[in-house]
C-alpha cells in the first residue's frame, strides 16, 4: 500500500533522513521506535507531504506523491493523522472538530457529518463531551477526539506521532486503549511511539529507525527479545534496564518495606533481575549474583539482608 | 495652534471653574501697571515687541483662539488681552459693563492672503483700491461692527457671476467675528462680504471654506485656496511665502481689562440659573448652532466608520507584505508601518492635503479617510500579525493532514482565532481613532470638534461647547464598545451553547 525508497530529507544540512527504505501492507500495524532526534516524527510527517522530502520516492497505492504537481489535498484524504501535541482546532468544540473536515473537504451534508461524528465520538468514549471546548479538556480526552477527527475522514491509513509523550502518565492508557481498539478493527496504522509496551503488545511489525535509516526491522518478538545489530540491542537493554528499575523501585517500596529481605522475597527479586543480567549492567548484575548467593547456602543472614537492601536503594 | 486648542480650552476651562490665581484688573492704568501681569495674545500676531517697549516684565500667554482669551479675562485667570479694536468693541458692547479698553498701543491693517505671485492679486488690489475709495470699504466695515456689537448677522450680497463661473477658493479662518465667522452654516462676515463684491466685479464665483487659523495659513502657504482671510492684520509681518493684498480696514492694537467696578448683576442660584440658560440658548439655539453641531457629529462619525473600513481592508495586504518572504516586501511594508506608527496623523494628513492631493480637486473629507485609514492599517496590520502568531502552528498542519487547502484552512480556523485574540486592542484602536478625528478641523472638515470651534468662536464662551462635545464623544465611545462587546460575545466558540444543550 505504502512504498518508500530512498527516502532523504535534511534540515539546514543535517541530514535527519539519509535512506529510509519501508513498505507497508494493508492491515499492518507498524510501530516506529528509535532514540529521539533519528527521524521518526520527520518520516512521518513526509508520508503525508507535511514536509517536503528531499530526495527518494513514496508511492501510495502506487501514486508518487512527491511528484511535483501531486493534488496534496488528495494524498492527505487518504492518510489521518493524530499529533503528539493534539492540535485540535480551538475555535470548535469537539463535535465542530470532528464534523469541520467532513463538510469543508468531503462536502457531506451538515447531518450525516454530525451523526458519523456522534457514533466516532461513542467509539472513542466521547460522546458525553461533544459540546466541550478543546480548552475544556484533559489531554487524554483530546487525544480521542483528534483520533476520531483523523478516522473521520474515512482514511486508508493512520499514522500517529508519538500520540502520548504529551500526556500525563495516567492518561496514556485511555489513548492507548482507542489505538488498540483500532488494532482490532483490521485498521492500517503506523505508530512513531515511546511506549514499548505497547509496540511489544500491538504492532504487527516494528521498525527501529537511528541514525537516518531503518537500522532493524522485525517482529515485535525478534526486535525486543533478538535484536541482532549493536545499536538496537544497546538501545532495547537501556529500555529493558529501566523498565527493570522501575519494577524494582517499586518491589523495594512495596514488599521490602521492612527493611530487610527473606527468601520468598529474594526469589521474586531473582525472577525478575536475571533477565537484564546479559546486558552487561553492573547494578543489575551485583543484584543478581547477591541474591543467588543468599539463596544458594540457604540462610539468609541479617548483613546480606541489609546488602541486598543497599544495593536496591540505589537502583 | 489647531492640534493645541482643545487641549488649552480643556486647560481654560479648569483654571476658570477652579478659579485658582485670580489676577487683578482694577488698578491697571497705563503700560507700567502690566508689570509682572499675565497679558493674553493670539500666537498670530505681530505687535509683542510694541508692546515689550512700554514694559519689559509683561507676562505673555499666548492663545489660538479668542474664544479662550475672552474666558480667561473673563474669569480672572489674566489681567489684560492684548487685541484688536474690532473685538474690543464688540465685546465691550456684547457685554456691557464687563470690559474697559485701556490704551491703543499700535497701528496695523487688514488685508488678505494670496499664494506668493499670484495672477489674481493686482486684480484684487485695483477692486479694493477702487472700493476704499468709494467708502465701500468702510460701510461694509461700520455694517457688520454694528450687527455684532448686538449679538445679529448679516446677509451677504448675492453673488452675481453665473454658477458655472470660475471659482474664487478662499481659506477663511472662520472663527473671528466680526472679521470671518459661521451663521447659519454659513461663512459671513466683513472680508466675506468685501470679497463678494470684489469677485462679482471680476466675475468670479466665491467658494469659502471655513479653517482654523493655521489651517488657513497652511492652506495659503501651501496654494490650495487662491486668496485667504478672516482678519489678518498684517502691519509689521514679515511674509516670505506668501503676498498681501491692498489693506481693507486699518485697526489699532490695545490692552483690554476687566471692569472690576462691574458686579455682574445680583449673585444667588436665580443669576446663576438664568446666566447659565443663556449660554444654553446662545450655544444651541441661536441661528439653530445645534445644527452644525449634529452635522459636525454626522460628520465625525462618517470619518471614522469610512476610515475603519478603509484601514481594516487594508490591514490584510499589510499583514500579507509583512509576513512575505520576498525580502523587500517585506522590508518596504515594515518601512510603511514605522514611518506611519511613528509620526502624528496631523502630519500625515497636511502632508496627504497640502502636498500629496495638493493640486488635485479632492474632497477635505476623503483625504482624512485615507489619512486614518492608512494610519490604521499599521495598527491593524500588526494587530493581525500578532494574532495569526497566536495561533498555534499545529492547528493548521492538523487541517491540512485532512486535506485543507493553506487558504481554507486560514478563514476556517486561524483567522476567526486570531481575530477573537485581537479584538480588544483593535477596539481601543477603533475608539482612538474616533477621538483622533477630532484634529480634521485643520483641512477645513466640519466635524464635531470644529463645530464647536465656531460656536465658541460667536459666544465667546467654551462650557457648553467643550462639554457637550466631551459627552458626545464619550457616549459615541462608549456605544462603540458595547457593541464589540457584543460582536466578541458572538465570536466566542461557547457563544449559544446554551440554546444549543437545549435541542440536544
Amino acid at each position: 500500500m505504502i512504498a518508500v525508497s530512498h527516502l532523504r530529507k535534511s534540515f539546514g544540512g543535517v541530514a535527519v533522513l539519509k535512506d529510509v527504505n519501508v513498505e507497508i501492507a494493508k492491515g499492518e500495524v507498524v510501530s516506529v521506535v528509535g532514540p529521539s532526534g533519528t527521524g521518526k516524527s520527520t518520516f512521518l510527517r513526509c508520508l503525508n507531504r507535511l514536509e517536503t522530502p528531499d530526495g527518494g520516492s513514496i508511492l501510495v497505492d502506487g501514486v508518487d506523491v512527491t511528484a511535483p504537481g501531486t493534488d496534496l489535498a488528495t494524498v492527505r484524504r487518504k492518510m489521518g493523522m493524530v499529533f503528539q501535541n493534539f492540535n485540535l482546532f480551538g475555535n470548535r468544540d469537539v463535535l465542530g472538530n470532528v464534523t469541520a473536515a467532513q463538510c469543508d473537504v468531503l462536502g457531506v451534508p451538515r447531518d450525516a457529518a454530525r451523526r458519523k461524528a456522534m457514533d466516532l465520538l461513542e467509539r472513542v468514549g466521547l460522546a458525553d463531551r461533544a459540546e466541550a471546548l478543546p480548552d475544556e479538556l484533559s489531554g487524554g480526552q483530546k487525544q480521542r477526539v483528534a483520533i476520531a477527527r483523523a478516522l473521520a475522514m474515512d482514511p486508508e491509513i493512520l499514522l500517529f506521532d508519538e500520540p502520548t509523550s504529551a500526556l500525563d502518565p495516567t492518561m496514556v492508557g485511555e489513548v492507548l486503549a482507542v489505538i488498540k481498539d483500532l488494532a482490532k478493527s483490521r485498521m492500517t496504522m503506523l505508530v512513531v511511539t515511546h511506549e514499548m509496551g505497547f509496540a511489544r503488545d500491538v504492532s504487527t511489525r516494528v521498525l527501529y529507525m537511528d541514525d537516518g535509516v531503518v537500522y532493524e526491522e522485525g517482529t515485535p518478538d525478534e526486535i525486543f527479545n533478538r535484536p541482532q545489530k549493536p545499536k538496537t540491542v544497546e538501545f532495547v537493554g537501556r529500555i529493558c534496564l529501566k523498565q527493570a528499575r522501575d519494577m524494582l523501585r517499586l518491589l523495594r517500596e512495596g514488599i521490602l518495606s521492612d527493611g530487610r529481605v527473606d527468601e520468598i522475597e529474594a526469589q521474586m527479586l531473582l525472577r525478575l533481575a536475571e533477565p537484564f543480567e546479559r546486558f552487561g549492567d553492573a547494578k543489575m548484575n551485583l543484584i543478581v549474583s547477591a541474591l543467588r548467593q543468599m539463596l544458594s547456602d540457604g540462610v539468609i543472614s541479617e548483613t546480606e539482608s541489609q546488602q541486598i537492601s543497599a544495593i536496591l536503594g540505589g537502583v | 495652534m489647531g492640534l493645541n486648542s482643545g487641549v488649552a480650552g480643556i486647560l481654560a476651562l479648569f483654571f476658570a471653574v477652579a478659579g485658582c490665581s485670580r489676577e487683578d484688573g482694577c488698578e491697571i492704568r497705563t503700560a507700567a501697571d502690566l508689570k509682572g501681569r499675565h497679558v493674553a495674545h493670539m500666537s498670530s500676531d505681530f505687535h509683542k515687541r510694541e508692546l515689550v517697549a512700554l514694559q519689559p516684565d509683561i507676562v505673555f500667554d499666548p492663545y489660538s483662539e479668542y474664544s479662550f482669551a475672552f474666558e480667561s479675562l473673563r474669569k480672572g485667570k489674566i489681567a489684560a488681552v492684548s487685541i484688536g479694536d474690532t473685538y474690543a468693541d464688540v465685546w465691550t458692547a456684547k457685554y456691557p459693563g464687563e470690559f474697559r479698553v485701556m490704551f491703543a498701543y499700535a497701528d496695523d491693517v487688514c488685508c488678505f492672503l494670496l499664494p506668493k505671485n499670484s495672477p489674481l492679486k493686482p486684480k484684487l488690489d485695483a477692486e479694493l483700491r477702487k472700493m476704499g475709495a468709494e467708502g465701500t470699504l468702510d460701510a461694509v466695515y461700520h455694517k457688520w461692527v454694528e450687527a455684532a456689537k448686538a449679538g445679529n448677522s448679516l446677509e451677504l450680497p448675492r453673488q452675481t457671476a453665473p454658477s458655472g463661473a470660475k471659482e474664487l477658493g478662499v481659506a477663511c479662518a472662520a472663527i473671528s467675528e466680526p472679521w470671518c465667522m459661521v451663521a447659519n452654516g454659513e461663512v459671513v462676515g466683513i472680508d466675506m462680504e468685501i470679497l463678494t463684491l470684489a469677485a462679482n466685479r471680476l466675475g468670479l464665483r466665491l467658494k469659502p471654506k471655513a479653517y482654523s487659523w493655521g489651517g488657513m495659513v497652511d492652506c495659503v502657504n501651501g496654494g490650495r485656496c487662491d486668496v485667504a482671510c478672516g482678519g489678518v492684520y498684517t502691519a509689521g509681518g514679515v511674509f516670505p511665502t506668501v503676498d498681501v493684498s491692498e489693506k481693507y480696514a486699518d485697526v489699532k492694537m490695545c490692552i483690554l481689562v476687566r471692569n472690576e467696578a462691574f458686579g455682574g448683576g445680583a449673585p444667588g442660584l436665580t443669576a446663576f440659573a438664568k446666566s447659565m440658560k443663556a449660554s444654553f440658548v446662545r450655544t444651541f439655539v441661536t441661528e439653530d448652532r445645534w445644527k452644525m453641531l449634529a452635522d459636525g457629529f454626522v460628520v465625525t462619525l462618517l470619518i471614522t466608520f469610512l476610515s475603519a473600513l478603509l484601514g481594516t481592508a487594508l490591514a490584510f495586504p499589510v499583514w500579507l507584505a509583512r509576513t512575505s518572504r520576498v525580502r523587500p516586501i517585506a522590508f518596504c511594508a515594515k518601512a510603511y508601518i514605522a514611518i506611519l506608527q511613528g509620526t502624528p496623523v496631523l502630519v500625515l494628513l497636511m502632508v496627504l492635503f497640502y502636498v500629496v492631493f495638493g493640486k488635485a480637486d479632492v474632497d477635505a473629507l476623503w483625504v482624512a479617510v485615507v489619512g486614518f485609514g492608512l494610519n490604521l492599517s499599521a495598527y491593524a496590520g500588526e494587530m493581525l500579525r500578532s494574532g495569526v502568531d497566536s495561533v498555534p502552528r499545529g492547528q493548521v498542519e492538523a487541517a491540512l493532514a485532512l486535506g485543507y487547502t493553506p487558504r481554507l484552512a486560514f478563514f476556517r480556523f486561524v483567522l476567526p482565532q486570531a481575530v477573537r485574540t485581537v479584538l480588544p486592542v483593535y477596539r481601543g484602536e477603533l475608539i482612538g481613532l474616533l477621538k483622533m478625528t477630532s484634529i480634521v478641523g485643520y483641512i477645513a472638515i466640519g466635524d464635531l470638534t470644529k463645530a464647536s470651534d465656531l460656536v465658541r468662536s460667536r459666544t465667546y464662551e467654551s462650557f457648553f461647547p467643550i462639554i457637550t462635545t466631551a459627552f458626545v464623544y464619550f457616549a459615541a465611545s462608549w456605544l462603540l464598545a458595547f457593541a464589540f462587546e457584543r460582536f466578541g460575545r458572538r465570536l466566542d466558540p461557547a457563544f449559544g451553547r446554551g440554546r444549543k444543550g437545549g435541542a440536544a
